[in-house]
């Protein structure tokens, strides 16, 4: 169906050529199993990213995380994807006692997280270190003027040994530092539970926000 | 229609319904009209629809009604797709629009050339029930109507500008919190402030 293309020499249509880049985009997406699927990824699909260079967050990484929420009393978590977050939001995506609220932009988050401890509950922002720029306004106008209690679980791209984004990597510190936010950076996996347990008192304690950086060895 | 006769037609149909209102005039005549510990008055721009969500999911059996602005909204566009992404029944989003930024001098927003459609984006981004009012009585009737239906609902009212005489807040942010939580408190019986720390529940167990 559809006009033939006159100049191409064989009796294709726009129909024709469209279905066939669209095929093709599909096959494409499919081999890096990246979209068109929420996001989560199967073993194999990992395996083939790790062999492809892309160091893969690890599942337990992600489980001791989630124990450590729940440990520390958190009941809702917003957040914005990253791949090295990525085995956590698919926990948490099917997690029952975590309410979940995926949200577009970072700072929304952080408006989300103070409504919902407003209501009652004990909440954290997950996101990258990109994210955490841009949400600077919410943190310092509602979080930290109104004195909201929540942990910010940031992902930190750019760190020591990681490729990309390193002038983000470079700002992370000194924003926090310059937001009046205590933080610490995750490095060890024995301590995880115990971070996040602290990270979590010393928000509720100071009714601030408290920041955690996801290195990787933690993942 | 003028936004505090509006306002004056919502106070008359509420009871104790919480009110997340914007970084702008609407917030000043609506703590007149109705002072409340049940107002929260946000000090972002843009983002009183996201906390107003937030508060929403937290408190699903509490009528949250959100005062925005049009210049405001524009700040926070995404909100409306991340409200229509989860769909919260109780959240009633009303979006003031004198076409300006009026608290920062008049400026014009997006909405003074008049091509947005404030109900019609929502809508799309998943809100259903999205309206808009350009006279107190359809204003009337979508407050009515939001109120006995599930939402999400949003509400697109379109206002002349002008700012009623109205006294500057009475408390700073802290006090707004700890007021607004504390009405929370005894209003749902339940407790926030004294939860206890996170650190107790490992000690408790080892």
């Amino acid at each position: 169906m559809g006009t033939p293309i006159p100049w191409s020499g064989y009796p294709l249509t726009v129909s024709d050529l469209t279905r066939a880049i669209i095929i093709s985009y599909k096959a494409l997406c499919k081999q890096n199993s990246l979209v068109f699927e929420r996001p989560r990824l199967s073993t194999e699909s990992q395996r083939q990213l790790s062999l492809k260079g892309v160091d893969m967050a690890t599942k337990e990484g992600a489980q001791q995380i989630l124990a450590g929420l729940k440990e520390a009393g958190i009941n809702l978590v917003a957040s914005v994807p990253d791949i090295n977050v990525l085995q956590l939001i698919n926990l948490l995506y099917n997690d029952r006692e975590i309410t979940h609220i995926p949200v577009g932009r970072e700072e929304e988050g952080i408006g989300v997280c103070t409504g919902a401890y407003l209501g009652g509950k004990r909440t954290a922002m997950l996101m990258q270190n990109g994210g955490l720029l841009n949400s600077c306004n919410g943190l310092t106008t509602t979080a930290l003027q109104f004195g909201i209690p929540m942990l910010l679980l940031v992902y930190y791209a750019g760190d020591m040994g990681d490729k990309a984004f390193h002038m983000v990597g470079l700002a992370t510190e000194p924003v926090l530092q310059g937001l009046g936010i205590k933080y610490r950076v995750m490095r060890d996996r024995s301590k995880v539970k115990q971070d996040i347990v602290g990270a979590a008192t010393a928000a509720e304690s100071s009714k601030r926000p408290v920041a955690l950086l996801l290195s990787r060895e933690v993942l | 229609m003028k936004r505090l006769e509006c306002l004056q037609v919502i106070s008359s149909l509420i009871k104790d319904e919480l009110f997340v209102t914007t970084a702008g005039g609407a917030t000043a005549e609506w703590n007149a009209v109705r002072p409340s510990d049940g107002n929260i008055q946000v000090k972002t721009l843009g983002l009183c629809s996201s906390i107003g969500l937030g508060l929403a999911i937290a408190l699903p059996g509490r009528k949250i009604f959100v005062f925005d602005g049009d210049g405001a909204l524009w700040m926070n566009l995404g909100s409306l797709a991340t409200i229509g992404l989860h769909q919260p029944k109780n959240l009633i989003h009303i979006c003031w629009d004198n076409k300006q930024y009026e608290s920062s001098g008049g400026e014009p927003t997006v909405s003074t050339a008049g091509n947005i459609d404030f109900a019609g984006v929502a809508r799309n981004a998943g809100i259903k029930s999205s309206r808009g009012a350009a006279t107190v009585e359809e204003l009337r009737e979508a407050v009515s109507d939001a109120l006995s239906h599930d939402g999400p609902h949003f509400i697109w009212a379109r206002i002349e500008a002008g700012r009623a005489e109205a006294p500057p807040p009475r408390y700073d942010e802290l006090e707004n919190k700890y007021r607004f939580i504390r009405y929370i408190e005894e209003t749902e019986g339940i407790n926030i402030f004294s939860m206890p720390m996170p650190a107790s529940y490992l000690l408790k167990k080892s």
